[in-house]
């Protein structure tokens, strides 16, 4: 499959066959990391730090294009250099370095919304270390549907099921044994505190 | 109670509509319990994203180093596979084959091949309206591993109609058995449906063994090892005996 149009690479991204989705993601990777690495470079960053605001930012553009019914109103590489420089804006004034940012290619603005995307926050990383105490096949129905968001047709193919419902029980029973972890973790109560 | 669990789930994840949508929400006002729960879940589902992430993130840095640093990547890859118990049983007749292999001889590209390649089951006459009587017979020919019978009717399909995926893949399959792997690569590359995909790569790679043409074989096998799916433990398998 070649992904040279958006169209055809948004297609890939969202597809449910790994081997599709991989090419995608790597053609998207390979045409759109030097833009934001000659960025980073220019803005008093080094290239590991490109590496990962870029990833950060094909993250939450990955994570969008499957919340909702997501439209671009611009195209792939802009849309993605916008989210990696935001994310660099961010990290610069953190560290309180320069502030002023020099531009070489086109933007358009990312929300804050947006950008809430990635969920790298405290909340989240006492699930994903519970989720650690799951089975590894119990780990991939519940990341299939709730994080890429592929249908219970899809994921009984992915996964070789014989039937829907044999998939939607076996989603329901890992979700509660999720559920059960967390509620006997006393992290998670504190949550509600 | 499941039916209700099943709401909560939906509608954290914005799947209810309308009216549904507004009597859980008055219902959510009025009951601190639903409303706790409906907490729950929201932390649960951002979690679970939060994984998935993570894992994308992993993935993501193995493709940084394929692309802009050269570390060796197909070592690396095999490593990360993540083997399924399914997957690893169905094979377990092609690793004692492989193992036999492993023991006495060095790679021959063509045992490879033949240790490899099985009939695959495609039907390609699920059209009502060329449901002929002709096409029926190919269907039965290609079913029994008939393949010099199926060939000559399945080239004249998939020349009338060169976009019927599975005309080409049956096509490709009765070629590579039929020992025309050139003819087979043609025709796999006719196949452009992403549900076949990881079919295609398999016969595609079996196709390169069977020309000798090593290095092709392996970048395909590597995608495949790396790709979750049914060919994922057979491709990695293939190809450390490479």
């Amino acid at each position: 499959m070649n992904f040279d149009t958006d169209y055809d690479l948004l297609e890939g991204l969202r597809s449910e066959k790994t081997l599709v989705r991989n090419g995608a993601m790597r053609h998207l990777y390979q045409t759109n990391f030097p833009n934001v690495l000659h960025f980073v470079q220019n803005n008093n960053g080094a290239p590991e730090d490109a590496a990962d605001i870029f990833q950060d930012a094909i993250i939450a553009f990955y994570t969008q294009l499957k919340t909702e019914k997501f439209t671009l109103q611009c195209s792939v590489q802009t849309y993605v250099y916008s989210i990696a420089r935001n994310l660099w804006y961010k990290r610069l004034r953190k560290s309180q370095r320069v502030v002023s940012i020099a531009e070489d290619f086109e933007t358009v603005d990312i929300s804050e919304d947006q950008m809430k995307l990635l969920m790298y926050g405290e909340r989240s990383k006492i699930i994903m270390d519970l989720m650690q105490q799951l089975g590894t096949d119990c780990q991939q129905i519940l990341s299939y549907f709730y994080f890429d968001q592929f249908r219970i047709a899809q994921i009984q193919q992915l996964l070789g099921h014989s039937s829907e419902q044999v998939t939607k029980n076996k989603k329901s029973k890992c979700m509660k044994r999720l559920r059960k972890i967390a509620l006997s973790s006393s992290s998670f109560k504190e949550l509600f505190r | 109670m499941e039916d209700f669990n099943e709401q909560i789930d939906d509608y954290v994840r914005g799947k209810l509509q309308g009216k549904t949508r507004q009597a859980f929400e008055d219902q959510l006002k009025q009951d601190a319990k639903l409303a706790e729960q409906v907490e729950e879940q929201k932390i649960l589902i951002d979690g679970i994203t939060a994984f998935g992430q993570n894992e994308l993130k992993a993935h993501l840095k193995t493709i940084h180093e394929d692309l802009f640093q050269q570390k060796q990547p197909a070592k690396a890859k095999v490593r990360r596979l993540n083997w399924r118990p399914l997957a690893a049983a169905a094979s377990v007749a092609l690793v004692a084959a492989v193992a036999y292999w492993a023991f006495f001889a060095q790679p021959n590209y063509e045992q490879l091949y033949a240790t490899n390649f099985e009939p695959y089951a495609v039907n390609f006459n699920n059209r009502a309206t060329d449901s002929t009587e002709e096409t029926l017979q190919i269907q039965t020919f290609y079913s029994q591993q008939n393949y010099t019978a199926a060939l000559p009717g399945l080239e004249r399909l998939a020349q009338a109609e060169p976009q019927r995926t599975r005309v080409q893949l049956a096509l490709a399959i009765t070629y590579l058995a039929e020992g025309q792997a050139e003819q087979a690569l043609g025709a796999l590359n006719l196949v452009e449906d992403p549900l076949l995909e990881d079919v295609v790569a398999w016969y595609q790679a079996l196709a390169h063994i069977r020309l000798g043409e090593k290095a092709a074989a392996k970048e395909v096998l590597q995608q495949l090892a790396s790709t979750t799916g049914n060919y994922q433990a057979k491709a990695s398998i293939l190809l450390e005996e490479l």
